[in-house]
């Protein structure tokens, strides 16, 4: 079995729990790639290498926009996105990558509406295949989309550069206040190693800056200290705040391979990540401690770096 | 004269008296048969409950005009209690009281039989003594409070209400001790002898002295109806013997109710789960099993104390990794969920014995009952029976097995059989005891494996389960698919025409049925608000914007957005008057920002054509729409808008700002925008 059939269940579940969504990766039998090389990204889990299937799964649907996971309306849950086919222009095409749910009645669909388009399937380690259309004119692509009854969104991943918040945007803060109690393990972010160093509760309270993490029984919650204020935060807006205040770059971009990376352990934020990933449909590679995102091109890489203050 | 008058005066007193002496001795030989008389007596009977009722009574006293002492102090009481007791005194009480009286009347021959004159004094003191003496009618209220329980006297009561008109038994004056004795007393203690009536007097006895306790019975009123109801219910002494015989029979219901509450306590099992990691590492855990009807999200009390348990399928909560597992795995235990009756066990023994999940919704191996003949096993054992584990599994005819007893992952003192694959059927032997779960036999089961499944017993359609047989070795079983016979792949899967078609299926072999439905899942799915943002530009134009996967929408059914150059902060519509501005984002860095507008965007240009500089600015197509003139809207009613809609058209025409994209069909759908807004500014003006 592979992610595939995950995404067929998502599609036809339609939404559900985050238990449910575990025991369906488990009964698919969705198999397990991990090398001990993943990415860091789930910030409770201090080896990467033994993070669970059902997570690196969780990352990759978010990314790639099939599935939406623990947001206002399901706090404890998913909800499969409509199908959409998001729009990357690479001149002198235009590709469609096909996000969302998806149903063998759907591809059938397409297959047939887009006909004298190039369709391609693309396997991808630990997440659905990337399934692109390809064509000369974004409008027919449009015309594809309206014909099949899919959402349509042009220049995807530039749309959500565009309408993703800043960094340093308030909105993404939340006024809270640091958990009391001795139980707590307490961690600091660290801009020189780019890890969680341990710290004490006392000093997270006293601290005029820092992003802390409070960690009891594998739940993680994040909060960052700034003017003597604590406020709770998506974790990896919180290490680009810290990144920014110690004026530390730790984005590039290689404008040759139009190759977009960040530290393993400084992941974007989703929406970034989101827009990165859609650039080329496929996830980013993991080299040498880094997350390499591609076919990025240097317009979006200049928006990236805007998002990010980097 | 005066003489004269004073004579005639006393001979006229005299006289008086005389008469009025001859009066007194007539009525007196006269007896008690008069009419007068019997009214007299008749009315003391009935006047004892109207006190009890309230002030209603009253009237009916002093209409009558009988001025009965008791009837009047109870009467003033409770006038004077004021409203605060009305409350509790219902329509019910009434009856009841009325019952009650009933039952005294007819008790009261027996009952007062040291009293010369019982019928009408009896009552008189039954309801005073207890409701209204010294002004505190609530009194029995108070008994109620103090450890008597409602049930108990409501029980009695009924009892009474029921029993009374069929029996007049003599041994009455027990039945409050009876009241009193239902939760203290065994049953052989309760008997109708006298003596009793002493527990019945400690018993008033210790509810007037609880009785002071209570402000001035101020605290009377928030007492519930319920409670007053049940202050007749312990009045009636009489009834004992009647009652006690269904009491005690209600009670045996009572109790056979608990023992079968007691045996309806469901249990559901606990199997031993082990699942296969990166490198072979095992881990072993346990895996409570789940009932629709019980919650996702449960606590349970289990023997390390209190646990929470979320479900992880329909038929599962999620494992548990108690940290003693090696010790609960050979002593068993049980969790409880004592919200739903519900408890899960354990059976604590020395092998366990698991396989896949035969319906495959398990990751893993789940423990079962015994081997299945050709089927892959493990085998889980303390690390005392490895030897009798290894003879009977060689028995069996497992000859590849291999252990796994140094991994940590292994509970401590146990071992871990892999590669169990039994072959040989054994007779079951009641001496072989534990061994016998490693006797395989010939037992059919139906399996479903694979596909997409939704829940239970449904998959999606067009990708149902596969159907195998297992426990039975050869092809001897015939397998039906919906009453057609079905054949067997290289596989073992069993299929048959039409058994993948969307539907309810049944499969039947050797006196086994399963079936399984295929369904068409969600077809439709909506857009939502995974995220919401306001962009810091979009302060004055009040929009949000919404993220879902990849789609970026406004907030609005007629709302737009889309990317257009940092330089077009004027947007245009395809009807003249639709025109928005939007401030310039100061925080874009890139060379274009998201345009958000009310109606759906078709043109964006510069907010002052004739000032751009033409090299950069540009005219950007959005949406391929044609200009529409015949609308109703209020757009073109609005003149201001449709003026300033015409010119930012003629001034980025006259200014000959690039068009993207620049393509034949921008350019004509331009040019008709510019003529629609000629002819429009020639009209308005």
């Amino acid at each position: 079995m592979n992610a595939n059939n995950l995404l067929t269940w998502l599609s036809a579940k339609g939404s559900g729990t985050w238990s449910r969504y575990r025991a369906a990766v488990d009964e698919l039998q969705v198999s397990d790639h991990a090398n001990g090389e993943d990415e860091d990204f789930h910030e409770d889990v201090p080896d990467s290498s033994s993070l669970p299937i059902h997570h690196r799964l969780k990352l990759n649907l978010e990314r790639l926009g099939h599935a939406e996971f623990f947001r206002k309306d399901f706090k404890n849950g998913w909800r499969v996105v409509p199908p959409v086919l998001a729009c990357a222009s690479n001149q002198p095409e235009v590709v469609g990558i096909l996000c969302g749910a998806r149903t063998d009645q759907l591809l059938a669909l397409i297959e047939d509406a887009s006909s004298d388009l190039h369709i391609t399937a693309t396997n991808q380690k630990e997440c659905p295949d990337r399934i692109s259309i390809i064509a000369n004119d974004q409008r027919r692509l449009q015309s594809v989309a309206e014909t099949v009854g899919l959402h349509f969104q042009p220049e995807a991943a530039k749309t959500l550069l565009a309408a993703a918040p800043p960094i340093d945007d308030l909105q993404l803060l939340k006024l809270a206040e640091l958990p009391f109690g001795p139980d707590w393990e307490v961690k600091r972010f660290s801009s020189k190693t780019l890890g969680w160093v341990s710290t004490t509760a006392d000093e997270a309270r006293s601290a005029s800056f820092g992003l802390f993490r409070f960690q009891m029984a594998f739940r993680p919650q994040y909060y960052l200290r700034l003017h003597r204020k604590e406020y709770t935060i998506p974790v990896q807006v919180g290490k680009y705040i810290v990144l920014r205040k110690h004026r530390r770059r730790v984005i590039s971009y290689d404008d040759d391979k139009q190759t977009f990376s960040v530290p393993i352990s400084c992941r974007p934020p989703l929406l970034v990540d989101r827009a990165l990933t859609l650039c080329s449909g496929l996830i980013p590679r993991v080299e040498e401690r880094r997350l390499k995102y591609r076919n990025v091109s240097k317009a979006i890489a200049l928006k990236t770096a805007a998002l990010l203050k980097e | 004269m005066v003489t004269i008058w004073l004579i005639i005066l006393i001979v006229a007193i005299v006289f008086g008296v005389v008469i009025s002496v001859w009066l007194a001795l007539r009525r007196r030989t006269s007896g008690r048969t008069g009419p007068f008389q019997s009214q007299e007596h008749e009315t003391p009977r009935e006047t004892p409950a109207k006190p009890i009722i309230g002030e209603v009574e009253k009237p009916v006293v002093c209409d009558e005009g009988e001025k009965d002492p008791i009837e009047l102090t109870a009467a003033n009481d409770l006038e004077s209690q004021g409203d605060d007791h009305l409350d509790l005194n219902d329509d019910e009480d009434k009856d009841e009281i009325k019952k009650e009286k009933e039952k005294e009347q007819t008790a009261t021959p027996v009952e007062d039989g040291s009293s010369t004159e019982a019928p009408e004094e009896q009552p008189s003191e039954t309801v005073i003594s207890p409701e209204v003496q010294n002004g505190m009618p609530q009194r029995p209220e108070l008994s109620v409070d103090e450890g008597k329980d409602d049930t108990e006297v409501e029980i009695t009561d009924s009892e009474i209400g029921r029993v009374i008109p069929q029996h007049e038994e003599p041994i009455i004056s027990t039945t409050e001790l009876t009241v009193v004795d239902t939760e203290t007393e065994s049953e052989d203690t309760r008997t109708a002898e006298p003596i009793l009536l002493e527990d019945e007097v400690t018993v008033i006895k210790h509810e007037t002295e609880k009785l002071p306790e209570r402000p001035n019975g101020k605290d009377v009123e928030p007492v519930s109806a319920k409670r007053q109801k049940t202050t007749p219910r312990k009045k009636p002494p009489k009834y004992q013997p009647t009652v006690r015989t269904p009491e005690s029979t209600k009670r045996d219901k009572r109790q056979e109710k608990e023992g079968k509450k007691e045996s309806r306590v469901r249990s559901l099992k606990i199997s031993v789960h082990i699942v296969f990691g990166l490198r072979k590492k095992c881990r072993v855990s346990l895996l409570p099993a789940r009932s629709d009807d019980i919650g996702e999200e449960i606590e349970v009390r289990g023997p390390n104390g209190q646990e929470p348990w979320s479900v992880y399928q329909d038929e599962w909560y999620s494992s548990i990794l108690p940290p003693n597992i090696d010790k609960l795995l050979k002593q068993g235990g049980i969790w409880q969920h004592p919200g739903v009756q519900t408890q899960w066990v354990l059976s604590g023994r020395e092998i366990y014995v698991l396989a896949p999940s035969p319906s495959s919704n398990i990751h893993g191996y789940v423990s079962i009952p015994r081997l299945i003949l050709g089927e892959d096993h493990l085998v889980l054992c303390t690390k005392d029976q490895q030897v009798n584990v290894q003879e009977a599994l060689a028995e069996a005819g497992c000859s590849k097995t291999t252990i796994i007893s140094d991994d940590s992952s292994v509970p401590d003192n146990w071992i871990l059989f892999e590669s169990v694959l039994p072959k040989i059927p054994i007779q079951h032997d009641s001496e072989a005891g534990i061994y016998n779960i490693l006797r395989p036999t010939h037992a059919l089961e139906i399996v479903m494996k694979g596909g997409i499944r939704l829940s239970h017993s449904i998959w999606l359609n067009g990708y149902p389960p596969y159907i195998r047989i297992r426990g039975v070795s050869g092809d001897e079983t015939e397998v039906m698919i919906d009453g057609r016979s079905a054949s067997v792949d290289s596989n073992g899967n069993y299929s048959s025409s039409g058994w993948d078609k969307p539907g309810l299926h049944t499969v039947f072999a050797g006196g086994v049925t399963q079936s399984y439905e295929l369904v068409d899942g969600v077809q439709e799915w909506s857009m939502f608000d995974a995220f919401v943002y306001r962009p810091n530009f979009a302060e004055t134009i009040d929009r949000t914007i919404i993220i879902c996967g990849p789609i970026v929408a406004p907030n609005t059914v007629d709302g737009d957005v889309s990317l257009t150059p940092s330089t077009n902060a004027c947007f245009l519509g395809a009807i003249p008057g639709q025109i928005a501005f939007s401030p310039k984002p100061f925080n874009v860095r890139s060379s274009e920002f998201l345009a958000i507008s009310g109606f759906p965007l078709v043109w964006t240009l510069p907010t002052n054509p004739l000032v751009s500089d033409r090299s950069l600015a540009c005219v950007k197509l959005i949406r391929s729409q044609h200009v529409v003139l015949k609308h109703s809207g209020a757009f073109l009613d609005n003149r201001e808008n449709v003026l300033r809609w015409c010119y930012k058209i003629l001034e980025a025409s006259y200014k000959r700002l690039r068009i993207i994209p620049d393509t034949v069909e921008s350019h004509e759908l331009w040019t008709d925008y510019k003529r629609a807004a000629h002819r429009l500014r020639r009209r308005l003006r």
